[in-house]
């Protein structure tokens, strides 16, 4: 039996629901693990845990007088310290909004709330999303509880410490170029980056608006749909806001992998991957082979420029969105996030429209190349996970030694907007998790998601944890 | 801000000398940046884009989030 900190939602909800399991002790449970291993961990930034319990006895009551709302009813997660929650600080990992209280809920929150979810913190992130490490110069970095000197990734790193070691089970983070999917995949978890446009920005902090994806971290691939369920839907105030909804999340759950059409990358994404990522990710579809899935080799010579026209398309887009904070509090940046701005402002306006068109002809490629496949499966981060020192960069050096190349793969599907999963699919002999990407067409969540639970499923991977 | 010249403490000390607080590690930095924009930035213009418009493939238009407190 899987210790209560460890099981999933979809595990805990008919426990809340029936009355055998109360949210108040659920969340005493949550706060109490914040309280004894966070200090190892670094991935809250700021507690709430008053406003947690007295949450929970709220629910608590409303839950025995016999009105359950549904599967996150009583449910502790946690949010990157991106999302607007009222009365609470939205710092983004930065020292220049470490006082800005937001007014009101982002339209996430608001419906994590409506649904009974539990808000206990506000989660560690890189300084203003930008970097793929899980570092941060102001607030300190998180930690990966498989392995406390090693790096979360980024940027939702503190996301993903949470839910991995049991601090909450489901969190929310944001990608623009993979920072759902990199800290899922290290940690051991399902990230979930939905089409662009199906979940609301809304009192989300932007990096870049064309390119951010606001999206759920948990321990299972059903955990997500869940969550897909509460949060998606269309916000006339967030003009990026899709009109059109795939339907529920949840819905091809259960249906296995039969019939299922897997394309596998015969280019790119295959390239300069660790031998234990490449082995592991390739036995993998051999499994979903052996659970009825069709699987072929996809042609994709043009892949390699994803990552590149979504950092062409990400880096005008941040300046721009820093540009008065640039002129008014340049010092309070880090030296390396101050760096990255700076070198970006050279950028024309020429280079972004090249960018924008870059793009759209990139998806047409990408159509076309899942116009015979339901999926493209492929590694989510092409290197085993370094160091949190291996990472950290010496005076006046803009990286450290390593992570360099650990958004390579996940950023393409931020210049496709489509649907991106990571599941985990093994791991090193190091003892740390593998991630595998399984990316769809636009608008089709559904089936990632599908393909995500039943290959979770027939492989188990995700049953592992942490040992603390 | 950013420039492409080489000497990074002489630019350290005009840039504070006029009131600026950028030392030749942050001009160093910004060098790095640029060179890795740069390569980015030349692969784009190699893609031959003519027949495409900038805009996006599916109906969620792009546009700016509202963010509350700010």
């Amino acid at each position: 039996m899987t210790e209560l900190h460890y099981q999933s939602i979809a595990e805990i909800a008919p426990q809340i629901k029936s009355g055998k399991l109360s949210p108040v002790r659920l969340t005493e449970l949550a706060l109490e693990r914040v309280a004894r291993l966070d200090k190892s961990l670094n991935a809250v930034l700021t507690l709430l845990g008053d406003q947690a319990l007295a949450s929970a006895h709220r629910h608590a009551k409303e839950i025995q007088a016999g009105r359950y709302r549904g599967g996150l009813h009583g449910i502790p997660i946690g949010l990157k310290d991106l999302f607007d929650v009222e009365g609470v600080a939205t710092t983004a990992g930065s020292t220049i909004l470490r006082h800005n209280i937001a007014s009101a809920d982002a339209f996430v929150t608001r419906r994590l709330k409506d649904a009974g979810a539990i808000i206990i913190g506000k989660l560690n992130m890189v300084e203003f999303a930008m970097g793929a490490t899980g570092l941060n110069p102001h607030y300190g970095p998180a930690r990966n509880p498989w392995d406390t000197s090693r790096i979360t990734c980024g940027s939702s790193g503190g996301s993903a410490a949470a839910v991995a070691a049991g601090l909450c089970f489901g969190a929310l983070g944001s990608d623009t170029g993979g920072s759902i999917r990199m800290p899922a995949a290290v940690c051991g978890l399902a990230g979930f980056k939905p089409t662009y446009g199906v979940v609301s920005r809304t009192g989300v902090l932007d990096l870049s608006w064309t390119c951010d994806h606001v999206g759920p971290m948990a321990r299972t691939t059903a955990d997500c749909a869940l969550m897909m369920n509460a949060i998606a839907g269309h916000d006339p105030a967030d003009p990026g806001s899709a009109t059109a909804r795939p339907g529920a999340f949840d819905a091809q759950l259960d249906r296995g992998l039969r019939g299922v059409r897997v394309g596998v990358p015969a280019h790119y994404f295959f390239e300069g991957v660790d031998a234990e990522i490449e082995a592991a990710v390739r036995s993998s579809i051999e499994t979903m082979r052996s659970a009825g899935a069709l699987v072929r080799e996809v042609a994709m010579p043009w892949a390699k420029l994803g990552r590149t026209i979504n950092v062409g398309v990400l880096v005008p887009e941040a300046v721009a969105v820093h540009e008065q904070w640039l002129k008014a509090s340049r010092t309070k940046y880090s030296a390396e996030v101050r760096a990255r701005l700076e070198a970006a402002q050279t950028t024309s306006a020429l280079d972004y429209i090249r960018a924008l068109r870059a793009r759209r002809w990139f998806n047409e490629q990408m159509e076309a190349a899942l116009a015979d496949v339901d999926v493209l499966v492929t590694p989510t981060v092409p290197v085993q996970t370094p160091t949190i020192e291996e990472c950290t960069p010496p005076p006046g050096a803009n990286e450290g030694k390593a992570g360099g190349t650990l958004g390579n793969f996940t950023g393409v599907f931020n210049t496709t907007g489509g649907p991106s999963l990571s599941v985990t699919c093994g791991y090193t002999r190091a003892g740390m998790p593998i991630g595998m990407m399984i990316s769809g067409r636009a608008f089709e969540d559904a089936t990632v998601l599908r393909v995500g639970d039943a290959y979770e499923r027939a492989a188990k991977h995700n049953l592992r944890h942490p040992d603390m | 801000m950013a420039t492409r010249a080489r000497d990074f403490d002489e630019l350290s000390r005009i840039a504070l000398a006029l009131g600026f607080r950028t030392s030749s590690e942050d001009y160093r930095m910004i060098e790095n940046r640029l060179e890795a924009l740069e390569a980015i930035l030349a692969q784009l213009r190699a893609i031959d884009v003519s027949a495409f418009e900038p805009a996006s493939t599916f109906s969620a238009q792009p546009g700016h989030a509202r963010t509350h407190g700010r």
